[in-house]
């Protein structure tokens, strides 16, 4: 094989790759199935998928992704393929390499018109050109020309993300089960290969894989540390791959992560999550479900996805609690057509009304929208939870926007989008709008798990107005600069840069309902941290993600400058820049093309490295314990947790699992903050009895002067 | 012409109505600032930064309508209680309008206050306690039953933070037991302090008049 790839990429000149992102990509969503190469431009059948590999490293709630995938051409023809790939939500794009010659060859960020002149110049003299670039908001295409008889074609494609967390609950999917194109088989003729390798300075309690239990092995090396894994031979992908994970964080409170490397300023991550203490006694609530049942959910099993949602949900309601259920396509429907008792037979009408409904027509959300909104009483929250894919009509999406922004000022809406082509900035848009939140279901994932985690997020109290302010050590650049309210269950993060090491005092101020916090904590910036090189391109994302925020509309040539100053510096896919792959470092250095890219990637590889040293020294200490003569109550060996889990997960008690001290991970990394506590005086049940014996008493008085007045 | 005590007494109950009245309009109209309401209530940190007065103002400010109308419910029909059973309302008021502030942030554990119950309990207490004063024989001995039930249910209050029953409260407020606690004190402490009196002034009478009767008799 190896003889073959290397004469199919001899013929294969120069190859020349431009991945043009636009604004929209890199906070996009999970899009197609993982990458696949389509033979002609799609219109000649699919490359036989040979071999598929995920390397996947989590360290702190940020996952680096590294897809490796091997294609055939399978026809006794050139071809020109047609490579695209998805890049989940909030993904940004760390590098493309291609291998050309039997040698990597890694992309480099350069200005979008400049790489696409050079992408222009290679093709003119057909050069073997290869161009890839961002077909919507939620696709890369890259074309690569020729691709021989027989011959093989290794492409590596890598992002980083910061994973979705859940009331404690980490989730990562690798996106698989999308709508593919029509004829496209996407089995994998040879292997396929998962592999997660997650470190975490907040003990992980349980892991799960949601997604393939029977077939995932996970095990627990120790409370920081995980392994998950997963092989198949000629495997199906039309099945997110979902790993998730509980942290024990039972106080509020802040975790820093950090990276600083010789005397450059530093850069760090810190996330504020709400703990156990902030969760209060589920108060009755109004909801009222509106599900979309256009035409569009009836891809993919959305609207079974749905269902199964909304009825897990109900099903979890109290009888205090009441609910309505309201579909739409083109025209809106009501369940009961008032707000409900959330009994047994509002359950079972739910559910009967649930399994009736068709996906069919088009999508008009904001009737529905208003008709949930009529359901609001003044003495009672009501939570408006959207189930959508999002497609909604182009021409709607502002009126959308307006009829969120003009709601009740006791509703909240809630964006759950369902399935992989949910277009996320939309409801993401929505749900910040109406101060509540966007979630998004995978078909892979649990979603009795994923509705009462979404559940717990409604009924617990929430955080407003959270502002982070720090004293010391020279702080700037601080992003995002408006945070967001904090949900339980869902962690506020902020990057920002610094310039000295030492201690640095952190101010958190927030309101908890009426009650206004304002807790400091006193953090440790390190002098130097080469453990966690992924946060300074996630800081330089966000950056770009704010600055792209602040220029729409208006094009401000400085913004953009400094759009393709980060992207270059720290090698991002923008609307603003592009990445391109050239042949070999002659050709680099021919355009006058620095090896940044190159360089931080060896640079990132050798930090994983030492990090995957670090965890292959625990997985030996965890190992040592194995063997009869060497168990010890209690010990810390590993602990498998393949197959189905156990218990339910959204609600593990964490005594269920290992007991086991963290190790000492070196400085610490996380800071508890207390919140205010607030207390009242009720009445209360016996001071109303002492004060009814009074006014009874009192009366009797009344009663007994009148009588002795009267003489009776 | 009335004579002066009377007249005194008659001016102390019409403060007393003057003050009870006040409290309960400011109460209702500080539940539409929700902005004062925050300037109001007792905030451990503003009171350490000097703001003292949160100390006192802490009473009438309210986690939301259900605890007002409850606190304010409460506070109109012993008001009209003490009104008609001649109970002086003014002390208690006043002892227990100073006392609760400085009560919750002796105990610590709580750091936002708000609420009238503090206030309630001194009245309640008042009450209770006169009318034990005023009840001979086992009718007194309920009054003092019912004050005590209501200060072991403070007392419970203060050491779990829960509360007996349902509350008016929003769900994540938990309960200042040391503000009942302290209203109850200062509310049924001038009752005691007269019952103790008066039966200090029996025995001393006793004392003083069975020498007569013995020199008399004997």
């Amino acid at each position: 094989m190896g003889t073959e790839r290397s004469r199919r990429t001899i013929r294969i000149g120069a190859v020349g790759a431009v991945l043009a992102a636009l604004a929209m990509t890199v906070a996009a969503t999970p899009a197609e199935a993982a990458g696949l190469l389509i033979a002609d431009g799609g219109l000649g059948g699919v490359l036989e998928i040979t071999e598929h590999s995920v390397d996947v490293t989590i360290n702190n709630g940020i996952a680096v992704t590294e897809v490796t995938q091997v294609f055939r051409n399978t026809e006794q023809r050139q071809v020109e393929a047609l490579y695209t790939f998805p890049v989940p939500k909030g993904a940004s794009v760390a590098n493309f390499s291609m291998w050309i010659n039997g040698k990597e060859m890694v992309g480099e960020v350069v200005e979008k018109q400049r790489a696409r002149d050079i992408y222009d110049s290679y093709k003119q003299i057909r050069r073997d050109p290869g161009l890839l670039e961002q077909k919507d908001y939620r696709t890369f295409e890259m074309r690569i020309f020729p691709i021989g008889p027989g011959a093989e074609q290794r492409v590596r494609i890598t992002y980083y993300q910061e994973l979705d967390t859940d009331h404690d609950w980490a989730t990562y999917v690798y996106p698989l089960a999308t709508a593919s194109r029509v004829g496209v088989d996407s089995r994998a003729t040879g292997r396929f290969a998962f592999n997660v390798h997650a470190k975490s300075e907040v003990p992980v309690v349980a892991v799960t894989s949601p997604s393939h239990g029977k077939d995932a092995v996970v095990v627990q090396h120790d409370p920081t540390y995980f392994q998950a894994s997963l092989e198949s031979a000629e495997g199906d992908l039309n099945k997110d791959v979902v790993v998730a994970y509980q942290l024990q964080r039972p106080r509020t409170g802040l975790d820093l992560i950090a990276s600083r490397k010789g005397g450059a300023d530093g850069t760090f991550c810190l996330t504020l999550t709400a703990g156990k203490e902030l969760e209060q006694r589920n108060a009755p609530m109004d909801y009222v479900f509106v599900l979309d049942i256009s035409g569009s959910m009836e891809h993919a099993g959305k609207l079974d996805l749905s269902r199964d949602t909304v009825g897990a949900f109900v099903d979890s309601l109290g009888e205090a609690d009441r609910f309505e259920i309201i579909t739409f396509n083109v025209a809106a429907q009501t369940l009961f057509g008032r707000i409900t008792p959330a009994d047994a037979d509002s359950k079972r009408r739910a559910a009967e009304y649930l399994a009736g409904r068709q996906a069919k027509g088009g999508t008009v959300l904001g009737p529905a929208l208003d008709a949930a909104y009529r359901f609001s009483d003044p003495d009672r929250t009501l939570n408006v939870v959207v189930l959508s894919d999002g497609m909604t009509e182009q021409q709607e999406r502002d009126a959308l926007v307006q009829r969120i922004k003009g709601r009740p000022a006791n509703v909240r809406v809630f964006c759950v989008g369902v399935g992989n082509e949910v277009n996320r900035p939309l409801l993401g848009q929505l749900a910040e709008e109406a101060g509540g939140l966007a979630a998004f279901l995978s078909r892979g994932d649990d979603f009795q798990r994923q509705a009462k985690a979404f559940r717990r997020k409604l009924t617990r109290p929430a955080a407003t107005d959270v502002a982070i302010e720090f004293e010391g050590g020279g702080v700037y650049d601080v992003i995002p600069r408006k945070l967001p309210n904090l949900y339980h269950g869902a962690p506020v993060r902020l990057y920002g840069r610094y310039r000295r090491d030492g201690q640095v005092k952190v101010t958190v101020r927030a309101k908890i309902g009426a009650a206004e916090m304002n807790q400091a904590a006193t953090i440790e910036l390190p002098r130097a941290d080469d453990a966690n090189p992924q946060i300074e391109r996630m800081w330089a994302w966000h950056k770009i993600q704010h600055l792209l925020a602040d220029a729409s509309g208006a094009a401000d040539p400085a913004v953009q400058a400094e759009i393709v100053r980060l992207g270059e510096a720290y090698s991002i896919a923008t609307e603003y820049t592009s990445f391109i792959v050239l042949e070999n470092d002659a050709e680099y250095r021919r355009w006058k093309i620095d090896r940044r890219n190159a360089l931080q990637i060896q640079r990132d590889r050798a930090s994983r490295e030492k990090v995957q040293e670090q965890l292959a020294a625990i997985r030996a200490n965890s190992a040592r314990t194995l063997g009869p003569a060497r168990v010890e109550p209690g010990g810390a060996g590993p602990v498998l947790a393949s197959a189905q889990p156990e218990a339910d997960p959204a609600n593990a008690p964490a005594s269920a699992q290992p007991a086991q001290s963290p190790p000492d991970t070196g400085p610490r990394r996380g800071w508890d903050i207390s919140l205010p506590t607030r207390g009242g005086g009720p009445v209360g049940v016996i001071g109303w009895a002492a004060v009814g014996a009074l006014v009874v008493a009192t009366l009797r008085k009344r009663k007994d002067k009148r009588s002795d007045a009267t003489g009776d | 012409m009335r004579p002066a005590t009377d007249l005194s007494g008659a001016l102390r109950r019409r403060a007393t109505d003057v003050v009870l009245a006040a409290i309960l309009v400011a109460a209702t109209a500080l539940q539409v600032c929700p902005g004062a309401q925050a300037l109001l209530e007792f905030d451990r940190a503003g009171i350490a930064a000097g703001q003292y007065w949160r100390l006192a103002t802490c009473n009438v400010v309210h986690f939301g309508w259900a605890q007002l109308l409850a606190d304010a419910g409460a506070m109109a029909v012993l008001w009209w209680v003490c009104r008609r059973r001649g109970v002086p309302a003014g002390w208690p008021v006043a002892m227990s309008l100073m006392a609760v502030g400085p009560a919750v942030w002796a105990w610590g554990g709580v750091d936002v206050y708000r609420g009238l119950s503090g206030i309630n309990c001194a009245l309640v207490a008042s009450a209770l306690a006169d009318a034990a004063l005023r009840t001979h024989g086992q009718g007194g001995a309920g009054w003092w039953a019912l004050l005590a039930l209501l200060g072991a249910r403070s007392v419970y209050e203060l050491i779990t933070g829960r509360g007996i029953g349902p509350t008016s409260l929003p769900s994540d407020v938990g309960l200042a037991g040391a503000a009942h606690l302290v209203g109850l004190a200062v509310g049924a402490a001038p009752a005691v302090v007269r019952r103790l009196a008066r039966r200090g002034r029996t025995v001393r009478g006793t004392n003083a008049v069975l020498p007569a009767i013995t020199g008399n008799g004997l």
